[in-house]
């Protein structure tokens, strides 16, 4: 493998993984900001404990994913200096002025907003802190955005001029409203509601399935209807707002996707096989969700979805559950379409990938291939299967918003003491004393 | 701006990384010695870094950004020159945010004491591998790099020297600080023994601070005159990470020296490194039509985010109390 070939792959595989978590980050984000909307605006007390079980059972997952989200993302930000230098070099004062404005201005205030939201919880009034959620999402979609400016230069580089090899500035309207920024970002951001949406209906899904939809007191007293459980709710509630999003984000998707045509043709860039099987794959899969998404949709009213054949029922929530990797797997192929369609060209037309990249050893670049993508695969999956446990685990011992005395004991009794290796520290004296008055300070809620 | 702005802008990102999340470096490697086998214990002391972590990351992902834009020769060098310890520095920070996000997701006692293991051991290794990048940011952008290059003994010896030196001194600085913000939020019983801690290491501090600014003074007998001033600082540093040893040990906590001693300790590698790399790297800045083009939206968002993480500090940093959010 020469070095050009590993810092590609390595570039691909790392941004790969930063763009699933990113998927959920963007799907997920606007629908915790609704609940939490609502769950502000519930004046009714059963209500409003619904949707906050719901925001905060959402925002969790919401939390786990986006703390590798960050982690894949600070990787990807120092690969480009890391190994693809001759970039910078040519054209740094037109591709770094988006993600400049990235880093300095969209997600430092994410960020901000973000430890502001989970770590003022209990301090911050109520509409304040829902207005923090959503200015996290708004900063979170002007993220995305600058990195698809960023992006859509490589493609179809537009608003800059050549002067001595570098590039300049020199319509920088032209560089925001390249179709290659603009409709891709709008196809992109249908693709998060997708991801974000098959999440939704896929957890909502397998809880569905599992749970009875009447009280056991219900039951036993033998009163007829179907009487739900507040847990149940939440699902359903759940169910009901993926299927609006998925079928929304399908349309979205699919339609920029296709309006992307357009400059496609305009621009130079090799056409390989695996281009045009993503191509149909991205079709197929936005035009079938859409139709299933719009038929489930009419399911909604009365709440038919939730009452039709119990085996037929059973059989479809299963069906959704299975079908949650999808829009992760479609989303990936779209990056690979996207950028293997651009090769040999780093910039289309103007720099080719082979004079981008650094002169790095092709070991050097071999081995920070294996070990970087080797922790941030490592610890995508741990993070996923974290996720896979919150989510079946439902919406008991949630650790977001809950009160500290009860966070601070929710692990299990150590049982293991045989096992543990760990070297006391025999500097401090933990008398009982001390220890019950360290412990009281989340105790009075 | 021109490009001694955008030095500005970067050094003072780098400088509110330090601070910021330096408290997390200092802190986490605490949470073991101080929480012991207990849990609960153990995520009070996590609880009084942790909004740290949002806030304080960022700063560098932000100084990568200018680094970026408006630096991006200096980028290049430094990243081919530190080639290992900036993958170092990666891997340690994404272990470290994965530690602290995940640890206690899941109740199992097992799982939780495991990533305590990774977030003391990344915590250790991210200020330590930031440190090494700063040495080597010291070689490259002054004389050193070249009459090293050119074959000179005491160049290299300072080209190697230089870079472990100020990973120590990075690692020990935020020791002191991470303890000390530990010991301002934690309930008492935790905060004397994080103040016992943090007087242990402050004479280590000052003995690497001492030795960076003799390493200083070697790169200015050599030809970088700049590094006179970071011989000054990191003397001076020296002396106050000195005088707040002798308040703690007349068991004075509340005293201004002791309060200064985290926050500039933690700046100091970042101060230092400006004075000596600063000349060389501004001479490599991007070209000055870049540079202006982007003043009015780089300063416009900086000015919104230091508003935004001033409200963030005011809610979120008191001491602990019932209403505290505990999420790590």
């Amino acid at each position: 493998m020469t070095a050009v070939d590993a810092a590609r792959l390595q570039f691909a595989l790392l941004a790969g993984t930063h763009f699933l978590f990113v998927l959920v980050t963007l799907g997920l984000g606007p629908v915790v900001a609704i609940l939490q909307t609502r769950w502000a605006l519930a004046r009714d007390g059963v209500r409003a404990a619904t949707l906050e079980t719901a925001t905060r059972f959402w925002g969790q997952l919401y939390l786990v994913n986006y703390a590798l989200g960050i982690a894949a993302g600070i990787v990807m930000e120092l690969q480009l200096g890391l190994h693809f230098p001759g970039l910078l070099d040519v054209a740094g004062g037109v591709f770094g002025a988006p993600l400049v404005i990235e880093t300095m201005a969209a997600f430092f205030l994410e960020s901000t907003f973000l430890g502001l939201w989970v770590f003022g919880w209990h301090v911050l009034p109520r509409w304040a802190h829902t207005a923090v959620f959503w200015a996290v999402v708004v900063t979170g979609y002007l993220s995305a955005f600058t990195v698809m400016v960023a992006n859509g230069f490589l493609r179809n580089p537009v608003g800059f001029e050549m002067v001595d090899g570098v590039a300049r500035v020199t319509d920088a309207a032209a560089l925001i409203t390249n179709p290659a920024a603009l409709l891709s970002a709008l196809h992109v951001v249908g693709a998060c509601l997708m991801a974000g949406a098959f999440l939704l209906v896929g957890v909502s899904a397998w809880h569905l399935r599992r749970a009875p939809s009447r009280l056991p007191g219900v039951i036993a007293a033998g009163l007829p209807g179907a009487v739900m459980s507040p847990e149940n709710d939440v699902w359903r509630r759940s169910m009901r707002i993926g299927l609006v999003a998925g079928t929304v984000g399908a349309f979205v998707a699919t339609g920029f996707g296709y309006a992307q045509f357009g400059y496609l043709q305009d621009v130079p860039g090799g056409d390989p096989p695996v281009v045009g099987i993503a191509y149909a794959v991205m079709q197929g899969v936005g035009g079938l969700a859409f139709v299933v998404g719009c038929v489930l949709l009419l399911l909604l009213p009365g709440n038919v979805l939730f009452r039709l054949w119990r085996p037929l029922r059973t059989g479809l929530y299963a069906t959704l559950t299975v079908l949650l990797p999808v829009p992760f797997l479609t989303a990936l192929l779209g990056w690979a379409a996207r950028e293997i369609g651009r090769q040999p060209w780093a910039i289309a037309g103007v720099l080719r990938t082979e004079d981008a990249v650094s002169d790095a050893s092709a070991a050097a670049v071999i081995t920070s291939l294996v070990v970087l993508v080797g922790v941030m695969v490592t610890l995508a999956v741990v993070d996923w299967s974290v996720m896979a446990r919150l989510a079946r685990r439902g919406t008991t011992r949630l650790a977001l918003g809950a009160p500290p005395v009860d966070v601070l004991h929710d692990a299990d009794t150590d049982a293991d003491t045989d096992t543990d290796t760990e070297a006391r520290d025999d500097e401090h004296s933990t008398g009982s004393t001390a220890r019950d008055g360290l412990l009281t300070f989340g105790g009075t809620r | 701006m021109n490009a001694l702005g955008w030095g500005l802008l970067l050094a003072v990102l780098l400088a509110g990384w330090a601070v910021l999340d330096g408290a997390v470096h200092g802190g986490v490697p605490l949470v073991r010695a101080l929480g012991g086998r207990d849990d609960a214990r153990r995520r009070t002391v996590l609880a009084t870094v942790a909004p740290f972590l949002l806030l304080g990351e960022v700063w560098l992902v932000a100084a990568t950004g200018v680094l970026l834009a408006a630096f991006g020769h200096v980028e290049a060098t430094l990243w081919s020159a530190g080639y290992p310890v900036v993958v170092a520095l990666l891997v340690a920070w994404v272990l470290r945010d994965a530690a602290l996000w995940l640890r206690s997701r899941l109740p199992s006692p097992r799982w939780r004491r495991g990533w305590d293991v990774v977030g003391q051991a990344a915590s250790l290794a991210l200020p330590a591998a930031f440190g090494a990048v700063a040495g080597v940011a010291w070689v490259r952008f002054s004389v050193v790099g070249a009459q090293a290059d050119g074959g000179s003994g005491a160049a290299q010896a300072l080209a190697l020297g230089l870079p472990v030196l100020m990973a120590g001194l990075a690692v020990a600085a935020a020791r002191v600080h991470g303890g000390l913000v530990v010991a301002a939020r934690a309930p008492e019983a935790v905060s004397r023994e994080a103040r016992r801690r943090v007087r242990r290491a402050l004479v280590p501090a000052a003995a690497l601070a001492g030795l960076a600014a003799l390493g200083a003074l070697a790169v200015a007998a050599l030809g970088t005159a700049s590094a006179l001033v970071a011989a000054v600082l990191l003397v001076a540093v020296a002396g106050v990470a000195l005088a707040a040893r002798f308040d703690l040990d007349r068991g004075a906590h509340r005293t201004g020296v002791v309060r200064a001693a985290g926050p500039l300790l933690a700046v100091a590698p970042v101060v230092a490194t400006a004075s000596v790399a600063g000349p060389a790297v501004l001479a490599l800045a991007a070209p000055t039509a870049v540079l202006h083009g982007l003043t009015w939206p780089v300063l416009g968002a900086f000015v919104a985010v230091l508003a935004a993480q001033a409200v963030s500090w005011r809610v979120l940093v008191r001491p602990l109390g019932p209403r505290t959010a505990v999420f790590l």
